[in-house]
């Protein structure tokens, strides 16, 4: 009986370790966004501001055009998401169903094409965008950001849609369905939390990239936040509430598109099966 | 409406062959049983008739078509899937209006012909259902329902009882046969289960490792079974099949090296040969005195009838008698055997000797 209550207590005690890991410095952000910079400073440390401002918003705006980043991140990631994710059920699809030859060597390679560290990438990549006349464009990420989530958005998809029983398709490509029109019409819809936990994935890869951005699209009219957001530094000074109120600007969005799937993510990541 | 011509037809999943050449000629209309034991290649054949497997060599012609190349929806046929293959996120109407719908269909339509398919099978009351929602008879139902809406040339059903216990499984069985008479299209049907296979057929086609052992009625299937593998698996309880010696004048025939019994004049074609017998098991029956001695091992109470297993000399054969017969294991027992009725097949080749 203690045993089980330390157990229970353990697991609690982790789960708190788990979501300050992940929620303080989010929290601090936010804080921090509504502190003046001379409150920040303060010795004794203030957790809660003690005299909130939206000053630093108000800066966020005025000293930069991040709204024109935050356009260009969402037009990136938006389209980059769908690309992704179609090309990626594509190729899970045709690997799990079409009997390829050799696709264990292509689920390998595919596996270890997403562990290869980005930099061994960025000089062949800056000539491509660059032959390409794609430099300062949407996209000169795009097309990068749909290929560095497609391993992992690929292999998601396939434990998906392994679990769809091969006689559906068959059914609906009987009923009058190409495999393309089985796959959109039956399997899709069958493993939609799967299709939108590869999306999520892609959206958050493509919203957080920085080293890309920085290199192949740093111009203003491509720029996107990350990137953007750290223009607010000075050349001597680092104004850490209007970063980080730029950084909640930057946060939001994404707050909002998970929240919007979560509770078909969540679904999907627990339930999986589609036993009919 | 369409008949099946399939010629010569071989399947290799790689360098595996499972269907050696197969020829099939299923006329319009007709019901046509595939059975066989597991992995003889039933499911693979529908399927390559379905256009689901590519078809390795051969061809297969619905109608006047050679269909070999097409695609699946361009053959104008409808399957039945074992596990219903019914597409959980839609509801039973959208189930079996999906074909319809693919086809381009309008609304009106798809929905007069889903009420019509569903009166007939008499799922009117689950059509705004989900099929997680039905028991394993409806979704049966709900799958015929999709076959027959779209009034396609052939069904195709692979096992689609086998999932079911026995008493749905008669009934489905009857609804079936219903379903064929009222529709006169033609089908093609898989299943292991003999009684299936012989309560609904035109035809019968008995696989045995990719090729088609024997292709005839129900009737003839179980009265001139043309080896011995067709009489062990048609007939409930299989055909008793013994080694046995017809002596040299063919008066008598004797039973694994034991008791000898006057044998009738048939068997002459086999003189002085070592054959093997089959006799059904209701070709056993109890004698007076003069019978063949045997021994009784057990006994199956069936209610209409009585099955026992005999001990005759060195061999058993399992007889139907009444279901009054004095019979209790241990017990001795004089049998007469019908040998008119018997089967001779040869212990090489299996084949029956005619
Ligand atoms: N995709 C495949 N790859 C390789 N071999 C296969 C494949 N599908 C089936 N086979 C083989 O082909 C043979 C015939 O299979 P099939 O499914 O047609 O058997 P079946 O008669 O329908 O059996 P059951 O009564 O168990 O359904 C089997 O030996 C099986 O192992
Ligand atoms: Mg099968």
């Amino acid at each position: 009986m203690k045993l089980l209550r330390n157990r229970r207590a353990m697991i609690i005690l982790a789960g708190l370790i788990v979501a300050a890991n992940g929620f303080f410095p989010a929290l601090w952000i936010l804080f921090t966004s509504f502190k003046t910079e001379v409150e920040l400073m303060r010795v004794p440390i203030t957790i809660i501001p003690q005299a909130p401002t939206i000053e630093n918003y108000i800066r966020v705006f005025v000293d930069q055009p991040i709204l024109r980043f935050l356009f260009n991140s969402v037009v990136v990631a938006v389209l980059s998401t769908l690309l992704c994710v179609t090309c990626s059920a594509l190729a899970a699809y045709a690997l799990v169903r079409l009997r390829l030859p050799g696709a264990g060597i292509i689920l390998s390679v595919l596996l270890a094409i997403a562990m290869f560290p980005l930099i061994s990438m960025m000089v062949p990549l800056f000539q491509v965008m660059r032959d390409l006349g794609l430099l300062n464009t949407w996209w000169a990420l795009i097309f990068p950001h749909a290929v560095l989530s497609m391993p992992v958005c690929t292999l998601v998809l396939i434990s998906f849609f392994q679990d769809i029983p091969r006689d559906l398709e068959n059914a609906a490509m009987i009923d009058g369905c190409t495999r393309l029109g089985a796959l959109w019409h039956v399997v899709i819809p069958l493993t939609a939390p799967g299709v939108f936990t590869a999306g999520i994935l892609a959206f958050v890869n493509s919203w957080d990239e920085f080293l890309l951005a920085l290199t192949l699209s740093p111009r203003v009219a491509s720029r996107t936040l990350p990137v953007g957001i750290t223009l607010y530094q000075g050349e001597f000074s680092f104004p850490w509430p209007i970063i980080s109120a730029a950084l909640i600007v930057a946060i939001v969005p994404i707050c909002i598109v998970i929240a919007i799937f979560q509770e078909r993510v969540v679904s999907g990541l627990t339930s999986g099966g589609v036993k009919g | 409406m369409a008949g099946i011509e399939i010629a010569k037809v071989v399947k290799a999943y790689g360098s595996v062959p499972v269907i050696h050449g197969i020829d099939l000629s299923v006329r319009d209309g007709e019901f046509v049983v595939l059975v066989g034991p597991s992995g003889c290649g039933k499911s693979t054949l529908l399927r390559m008739i379905a256009g689901l497997e590519s078809v390795t060599g051969g061809t297969i012609r619905i109608g006047d078509r050679v269909v070999n190349d097409l695609p699946p929806r361009d053959r104008d046929i409808a399957m039945v899937f074992q596990d219903y293959a019914l597409y959980p996120h839609r509801t039973v109407a959208e189930n079996v209006g999906f074909g319809l719908r693919m086809r381009g269909a309008d609304a009106m339509t798809i929905e007069k012909k889903v009420k019509e398919a569903a009166e007939i099978l008499q799922i009117t009351h689950l059509l705004d259902r989900k099929p997680g929602q039905l028991s394993g008879g409806q979704r049966q139902r709900v799958a015929m329902g999709r076959a027959i809406v779209r009034d396609p040339k052939v069904f195709l059903f692979d096992e689609p009882l086998s999932n079911l216990d026995a008493q749905l499984r008669a009934e489905m069985r009857v609804e079936i046969k219903k379903l064929h008479q009222r529709f006169g299209t033609t089908i093609i049907y898989v299943t292991h289960d003999q009684v299936e296979a012989m309560t609904l057929a035109d035809r019968i086609a008995i696989l045995k490792a990719g090729h088609v052992e024997q292709f005839a009625t129900p009737d003839e299937v179980y009265r001139r079974p043309r080896s011995t593998f067709v009489a062990r698996f048609i007939g409930s309880p299989s055909m008793n099949i013994v080694p046995a010696r017809i002596a040299p004048d063919a008066t008598t025939i004797t039973l694994d090296g034991d008791a000898a019994v006057p044998a009738p004049a048939s068997f002459a074609r086999a003189r002085g040969r070592d054959v093997l017998l089959g006799l059904r098991a209701e070709h056993l029956g109890l004698a007076g005195p003069d019978g063949v001695p045997a021994r009784t091992v057990i006994v199956e109470p069936l209610g209409s009838d009585t099955l026992a297993l005999m001990q005759i000399g060195r061999v058993e054969m399992t007889g139907r008698f009444p279901p009054a017969a004095p019979l209790r294991a241990g017990g001795d027992v004089t049998l007469r055997l019908d040998l008119e009725q018997a089967h001779l097949f040869d212990p090489e080749t299996g084949l029956a000797i005619v």
